[in-house]
């Protein structure tokens, strides 16, 4: 007797192609969020002012905190005012064809829309000034500014990335008043500054404070 | 506590009535009444007749939006938009963005000023602080003043000027105002609302030189009137006086609420509160009685209660007066014998025995006669009161605005400028007041929201909040301070100050000059003005006191021949009481939605106003809670559904003020109902010889009285087994442990002995009976800890730090339905116990929110780790990994999770968002919340002190509900620390843990309650308090 319809035959056939097509999905699901497309490494939009901070940070070594003011302050490094920019422009380079949108927003008093390069969840309260106050670098996160002609996302920024350096023995920590240093090489004694470091500020590194970033 | 054990037993044995329901239940403690009534009680009165209301969204239409948002969420999750970073063009000096600024100013209510911080997050004002600067606050502040950040992002403000409902240029106004100039003022007047303001006292004084002929008329429905009256019948002159509470040890309160809603309740409650700060069983309190009709915070604080009708207050000071003269004042009185005579001789007694330190404190709706009495007693027992000069034009005169209102009616004021105020709504109802304004032929309104009175308006000007401009106000005691814009107007509205300007100057200046001008000319008078002025601005008052105290006199011979005849109430009448709303006062808060949503006092009723009646007059008149009842009064007639409520007079009906406006507001339209039909100029506090028709209709009131009850928590007790009603009562004592001052000095250790009785095996620690994880995941004895101690003796159950706590936390309101649904989202719940009698009982409030274990049961069930527990012993929240399990809210003794049902914050107006904490995250549907020990506070102080190379000190971080409370019964710091505040609040013998017997080590511990007890009444206070 025929118990089953004949088409039900085929069903080892498509039992195979659907544990293909969700093994298939699974790996691409992984592969897709650890990914930098998902984490936006290498995320490099235009800017409607085409700055580079390679000749402004890198070339003519302006240290990052005549621009960011608030990153030993704040939770934010802050994105300078036009007059800032304004600070210099008015004297050098005055009819650039680059820096019209920067008089433009000094004569009308609109500002200017910057793209954010370095996004966090919202959730997600980092603060940059607790950071540099104890010693990371800039680069240690943003990777050498002093040398991008536009800026990019280089590290992941992923909770994950975070842990590691917070959960590490040998974080990235440096002398403070090397933060801004692109090109600052460790000394001989690094390692003692290191573990007298962690001596220093070991408990206050947050292993299982959610709170201490999501609140 | 067993002395109150005895007291209940008592009152069953003694109350006849309820002898039959007794004997099935035996209670001492309850909860809700229901809990002390037989089923059959509960079934006729007191349970809420069922409602189905449709919310136009079935389940299953829900399921289908769902799956379609989830769909939506899944493709736009791809790629993370591209954002923006908008900075300024010009650098602003002194600001980094990210770093919230604060800055000082007042926030004026009526006659009086309240010093506040008011913190700053990009140039948006987000959260009121009490400015400790400020002799008036001391870094306290009220639910009022904290609510008020959302009154200032309310969308549905009116905008700009318009004249016959066009949007009109402010420089119209201005030429009509100029237009007005003629003929001194002739057919002009104003009404204005009162105001402290040394500014408007001089607009007042300018305005009156221009237009010697026209009225000015201050009103406010709700007003002291009566009291400066009754003070200028004692004195001889119209004086403010000022209650100095903490030198006061006896303080008797004739229907008072100054704890609550009455005037100056800040600086009443603080005050009130440093002297019941027990240290130990060696220290004194002072000693409050009250007597009162109707259940008030003051009346739930007190340590002796009598409950009797308003009209029958005269009677009761008559008593006294016999009293005291009996033992010694110089009173005019004859001696009197009530049925409450043992308590009002106790009282005198005890007020004579702190002769110089005792104070009576009468209610603003008392008649002008009785405030005559009780200042002469006052006087007689040199009782702590300053009295301070009082500016008429600053106050309420109902003669005056009667008067005024006779002159439209009569067609004779032909231009009427109304500077704030809602006068259709609330003025009384023999005043007419709207057939009145339809007769002025132009008519200005200054109103934040285009309300009753603005219908009838030709000119109606949108009032800036006090967020928004400048301004003063002066404290009673006459410390002046200055009201410091924080954002430029957000809807192009304007102050009385600037709508007088034209008027008075002839031309428009802005209102910083012309308060900078009053300032430097009558109030500063310094050659170094500008240095002065910047300081005042910084430190938010005038050190120097405008106002010095005034030497009384009473001018006749204190005698109780003042009082008029005592009202009779006729048969089967009541008297009717009219309250103003600790939520909404006068209706000036109805459209605030943290105001409205928060549980009010005792009833913990939202959203609505009802009649309160008493349980006895309830099963007279077979009235149902929730059950509409018509009440008339001479001929007026309004419908209210009504509400038991313990502690209730029998004679007295009490109706909330404020509620059932008509106007464009989409949070208060049509909320509650309107009871001033009801309310004339005769009678502003009471109305007697009211009729009381049940009707056969319900309305559906939100009480969140029995949401989140821990005495019912079966899992919470020891043998999981059902509870019966007797447990459920046995266990309420636990919860909130009290005593009274005498037993508390034989037994200072009582709380020690409750505690230690519930310990299983004596031997072993509290750790070791706990059910979860015995050993605590990190080793608590290093760095910071953080904990907190809540004072029930202090506590007066204000709902400042609940609205403190929402304000800072961005805590979401839900809607009459949802609360109705038991889904209120407050992270701090005020839970009122009862016990003893339910025509008298006894008050215990306690406000809970999550309590910190450090063996959570929350966090042992949390299936995905979202609840967890931090290094520095606080039990985190995250909202990010919560996917809405519930497993933890089901798990926690405290009941203090809240979960969020719907996406309540979706829809918020983007004006209402800015009022948002941008520290804390909105919560989305789905998520469970609670408490964090305003962790973001923690960690701006933590940072802070990292940045500067230092350890937090004590003080370094003041969580929000501490920050705002009045009675400043809560402390919060570090337990590591042994000198912190809150080390020396755990070390007190009156220290116990919530629920201890379960083993969770909570962070949140409580100081049990004493009550000051009169030894002569406590033995039989139920049968004197009797009536």
């Amino acid at each position: 007797m025929q118990l089953f319809p004949r088409w039900t035959n085929n069903f080892p056939g498509i039992f195979l192609i659907g544990v293909f097509l969700l093994l298939f999905s699974l790996s691409s699901f992984i592969w897709y969020y650890g990914s930098p497309y998902y984490t936006d490494v290498g995320y490099a939009p235009t800017q409607p002012v085409p700055y580079s901070h390679k000749l402004h940070a890198g070339d003519m070594g302006i240290d990052c905190r005549y621009c960011h003011v608030g990153v030993e302050q704040s939770y934010s490094a802050v994105i300078p005012p036009t007059e800032t920019c304004m600070g210099c422009h008015t004297y050098v380079k005055t009819d650039s064809e680059k820096l019209k949108l920067v008089r433009e927003s000094w004569e009308t008093g609109k500002p200017i829309e910057w793209i954010k390069v370095h996004m966090l969840p919202e959730y997600a309260y980092f603060n940059h000034s607790v950071h540099v106050n104890s010693g990371v670098a800039c680069i240690s996160c943003h990777g050498n500014i002093a040398e991008m002609e536009v800026v990019y996302q280089v590290k992941p920024l992923s909770m994950d990335w975070c842990l590691d350096c917070h959960r590490s023995d040998t974080p990235e920590i440096r002398p403070k008043n090397e933060v801004t240093n692109m090109y600052w090489t460790p000394p001989a004694d690094y390692d003692n500054f290191v573990s007298s470091w962690v001596e220093q500020h070991g408990d206050e590194r947050p292993v299982g404070d959610c709170q201490k970033c999501h609140r | 506590m067993s002395q109150i054990k005895n007291k209940s037993k008592e009152f069953v044995d003694t109350n006849q009535i309820d002898q039959n329901t007794a004997q099935s239940h035996e209670f001492g403690y309850w909860k809700s009444l229901k809990d002390i009534s037989s089923s059959e009680d509960y079934d006729n009165y007191l349970k809420q007749s069922e409602h189905h209301e449709d919310n136009g969204l079935s389940r299953r239409n829900f399921l289908s939006l769902v799956a379609a948002s989830v769909a939506l969420a899944g493709l736009e999750g791809c790629k993370k938009p591209v954002q923006k970073i908008i900075p300024y063009v010009e650098a602003e000096i002194a600001t980094i963005p990210g770093i919230p600024k604060h800055y000082a100013s007042t926030m004026p209510f009526k006659n009086n000023a309240l010093g506040i911080i008011i913190e700053n997050h990009d140039e948006r004002p987000v959260k009121v602080e009490g400015n400790e600067k400020h002799p008036a606050s001391m870094g306290k502040s009220n639910s009022f003043s904290q609510a008020t950040t959302l009154d200032m992002y309310d969308p549905d403000r009116s905008r700009g000027v318009r004249f016959n409902g066009k949007k009109v240029d402010w420089s119209e106004y201005i030429k009509y105002a100029q237009s007005l100039n003629s003929s001194n003022g002739k057919n002009l007047a104003i009404i204005s609302q009162e105001s402290s303001s040394p500014t408007m006292q001089y607009m007042h004084s300018e305005f009156k030189k221009t237009y010697p002929k026209a009225d000015w008329v201050t009103y406010e429905p709700i007003n002291n009137e009566n009291l400066y009256k009754g003070i200028e019948q004692a004195f001889g002159k119209k004086l403010q006086p000022f209650n100095r509470l903490e030198n006061a040890q006896t303080i008797l309160s004739v229907g008072s609420d100054f704890l609550g809603v009455e005037d100056n309740c800040v600086y009443h409650t603080r005050k009130f509160a440093q002297n019941r700060d027990l240290e130990d069983e060696t220290s004194t309190m002072n000693r409050l009685y009250v007597v009162e009709s109707f259940m008030t915070p003051t009346g739930s604080s007190a340590d002796h209660r009598l409950n009797v009708p308003n009209h029958e207050f005269s009677s009761v000071l008559k008593e006294l007066a016999g009293e005291l003269k009996k033992l010694g004042l110089k009173i005019d009185a004859s001696p009197m014998k009530t049925s409450n005579h043992l308590w009002i001789k106790t009282v005198a007694e005890d007020l004579m025995k702190n002769k110089g330190e005792s104070i009576i404190i009468g209610g603003s709706d008392l008649s002008p006669d009785i405030h005559c009495l009780i200042a002469g007693i006052n006087s007689q027992l040199n009782a702590p009161i300053d009295y301070y000069p009082l500016s008429s034009s600053h106050v309420t005169s109902m003669t005056d605005f009667k008067a005024l209102c006779k002159k439209m009616a009569k067609g004779s004021v032909d231009n009427l400028i109304i500077l704030g105020g809602n006068p259709v709504y609330d003025a009384p109802a023999d005043c007419n007041f709207e057939a009145s304004l339809k007769k002025v032929k132009s008519s200005v309104h200054l109103s934040n929201i285009y309300d009753e009175t603005s219908k009838h308006c030709q000119w109606n000007i949108a009032q800036a909040h006090f967020f928004e401009t400048w301004g003063d106000a002066m404290t009673y005691d006459g410390y002046a301070s200055i009201i410091q814009p924080q954002i430029r107007p957000l809807f192009d509205s304007k102050s009385a100050i600037q709508v007088l300007t034209p008027l008075v100057f002839k031309e428009d200046r802005s209102s910083y000059d012309t308060v900078k001008n009053v300032w430097k000319n009558s109030i500063i008078k310094e050659t170094n003005f500008e240095r002065k002025w910047e300081k005042i601005l910084h430190e938010g008052v005038h050190v120097r006191p405008l106002l010095n105290s005034q030497k009384v006199r009473t001018v006749n011979k204190v005698s109780t021949a003042v009082l008029s005849k005592e009202p009779v109430l006729e048969n089967n009448k009541f008297e009717v009481i009219f309250a103003p709303s600790s939520s909404v006062y006068d209706g000036r808060y109805a459209n605030n939605g943290w105001l409205q949503e928060i549980p009010k006092p005792i009833t913990s009723l939202t959203w609505d106003n009802a009649a309160f009646v008493s349980m006895k007059v309830a099963k007279k008149l077979n009235i149902k809670n929730g059950q509409m009842i018509e009440i008339s009064i001479s001929g007026v007639s309004i419908k209210v559904p009504a509400w038991i409520v313990p502690g209730q007079n029998q004679k007295t009906i009490t109706l909330e003020l404020g509620y059932g406006r008509e106007f464009s507001g989409r949070i208060g339209s049509g909320v509650g109902f309107n009871v001033y039909p009801l309310r004339t100029s005769s009678n502003m506090g009471y109305a007697m010889n009211a009729e009381i028709k049940t009707l056969n209709e319900t309305y559906p009131l939100a009480s969140t009285q029995e949401h989140y009850g821990l005495e019912e928590d079966k899992l919470a007790a020891p043998g999981f087994s059902d509870l019966s009603t007797n447990e459920v009562q046995s266990r309420i004592p636990d919860l909130v442990k009290q005593s009274t001052l005498e037993e508390y000095k034989k037994h200072p250790e009582f709380v020690q002995d409750i505690v230690e009785s519930h310990k299983p095996d004596k031997k072993r620690s509290w750790a070791d009976h706990s059910m979860y994880n015995p050993e605590p995941e990190y080793d608590y004895s290093k760095g910071n800890q953080w904990g907190m101690s809540i004072d029930l003796t202090s506590c007066t159950s204000c709902n400042a730090c609940s609205i403190a706590c929402q304000s800072e936390n961005n805590i979401p309101v839900v809607g009459k339905q949802q609360v109705m649904n038991g889904r209120e989202m407050h992270w701090i719940r005020i839970d009122n116990y009862f016990s003893g009698d339910p025509d008298n009982p006894e008050v215990s409030t306690q406000s809970v929110s999550c309590v910190h274990c450090e063996l959570a049961p929350c966090e042992q069930v949390c299936p995905v780790g979202a609840t967890t527990h931090s290094t520095d012993g606080v039990n985190q929240m995250t909202y990010n990994r919560c996917l809405g399990t519930r497993y933890c809210a089901n798990n926690c003794p405290y009941k203090v999770r809240k979960f969020n049902f719907y996406n309540y914050t979706r829809d918020l107006p983007e004006v209402v968002q800015m009022a948002m904490n941008p520290d804390v995250s909105m919560r989305f549907r789905g998520v469970m919340e609670k408490c964090t020990y305003c962790y973001q506070r923690v960690s701006e102080a933590r940072i802070k002190a990292e940045n500067e190379n230092r350890d937090l000190v004590d003080g370094d971080i003041k969580v929000a509900c501490a920050q705002s409370c009045p009675a400043d019964a809560i402390k919060f710091g570090d337990i590591n620390d042994p000198n912190s505040e809150v080390s020396k609040a755990k070390r007190r013998n009156r220290d116990y843990a919530l629920l201890g017997q379960l083993g969770t080590s909570p962070r949140t511990t409580y100081l049990a309650k004493i009550r000051n007890q009169n030894p002569k009444l406590s033995s039989g206070s139920h049968q004197g308090a009797h009536h």
